[in-house]
């Protein structure tokens, strides 16, 4: 399955929003994400099942003004 | 007092563009703020230094919007800072052109009016618009940020007439000047206006000693706050001798 993950495209054969961290050693409690501009709340990650294209925007705490 | 928050600095301090993360902690420490302000972003270089920079300076976050174009876009960064940040505070940036930085007002009413309703402390920048200030303040923000000048331009309050009469229309409400400050004397001015607060970030971060910046920021806005509170002498068109006239000797 084709994914993109912060605007990089990603192949990958995981189910959840969870195993995608796992797989890319994603910290998934210090991150944000939203899948096609909507937030998933880290609650969900176990359970939000990815599928073909889904557009994923992982953030992390930054400088900001 | 910003929502449930009575800081004892006006001073809200922005975070980026430091050249380096010990000036930033150095600069924080400086500018005796409370507040900084913080983003979201993907995970880049140094991410992991800013956090625990985040963790050591013990200061409450204001996450911002910035970047943000549309209600939609704003919403979600809004509850993607929430959940990282553990925060109900939210600096409301909603964009209306890339150039200009300037606030789309239509856009920020809207994204307002939805975080607002879900419980966020929505701390909207806004410009000096009297009535786009009246529909923030109807949906739910109590608090204005209005610019003193466009981000990152450094020209200071670019409308002074426009933004006494907002301090005179909103006289109950907290208000805060963001952005465009580019010295202390600007902030020192808005202090003097009887603004509730300042926020700033370039003038700090782009100053050549951003840790003796921080401090003058710091000072001046201690020292304009004073002189609005001790009352600001009333203009005059013409000179007024202060030395008394009475006993004045004749030398002629």
């Amino acid at each position: 399955m084709k994914i993109y993950l912060n605007g990089k495209t990603v192949e990958t054969d995981v189910g959840t929003l969870f195993a995608l961290f796992e797989e890319c050693g994603i910290d998934p409690t210090c991150v944000a994400s939203a899948v096609n501009g909507n937030f998933v709340p880290r609650r969900e990650y176990s359970t939000f099942n990815l599928y073909e294209d889904a557009k994923i925007e992982v953030l992390s705490p930054m400088q900001g003004g | 007092m910003f929502y449930d928050f009575n800081p004892g600095s006006r001073f809200l301090l922005g975070t980026a563009c430091y050249p380096s993360p010990e000036l930033l902690s150095k600069a924080i420490a400086a500018s005796q703020t409370d507040i900084i302000t913080v983003s979201l972003r993907r995970e880049g270089a140094g991410g992991g230094v800013f956090r625990q920079l985040l963790e050591e300076v013990n200061k409450k976050f204001l996450p911002n919007t910035a970047g943000c174009f549309t209600v939609k876009e704003a919403v979600t960064t809004a509850h993607m800072a929430q959940e990282v940040f553990n925060t109900n505070w939210i600096k409301l940036e909603v964009i209306g052109h890339a150039d200009t930085l300037q606030p789309d007002p239509f856009a920020l009413v809207e994204a307002a009016r939805i975080l607002c309703r879900e419980g966020f402390s929505v701390f909207p920048y806004t410009t000096d618009d009297l009535i786009v200030g009246e529909k923030l303040l109807e949906v739910g923000c109590q608090v204005l940020m209005p610019w003193g000048a466009p981000i990152g331009s450094g020209q200071g309050l670019r409308n002074k007439e426009a933004l006494k009469s907002m301090r005179a229309y909103f006289p109950k409400t907290p208000l805060i000047i963001d952005a465009g400050l580019g010295a202390p004397s600007q902030a020192m001015e808005a202090m003097e206006m009887g603004f509730d607060g300042v926020l700033l970030n370039t003038a700090i971060a782009k100053a050549k000693d951003p840790i003796k910046m921080a401090q003058a920021f710091g000072e001046a806005i201690v020292a304009g706050r004073k002189a609005y509170h001790a009352g600001l002498m009333e203009k005059r068109d013409m000179a007024e001798a202060s030395t008394p006239a009475y006993g004045l000797a004749e030398l002629i």
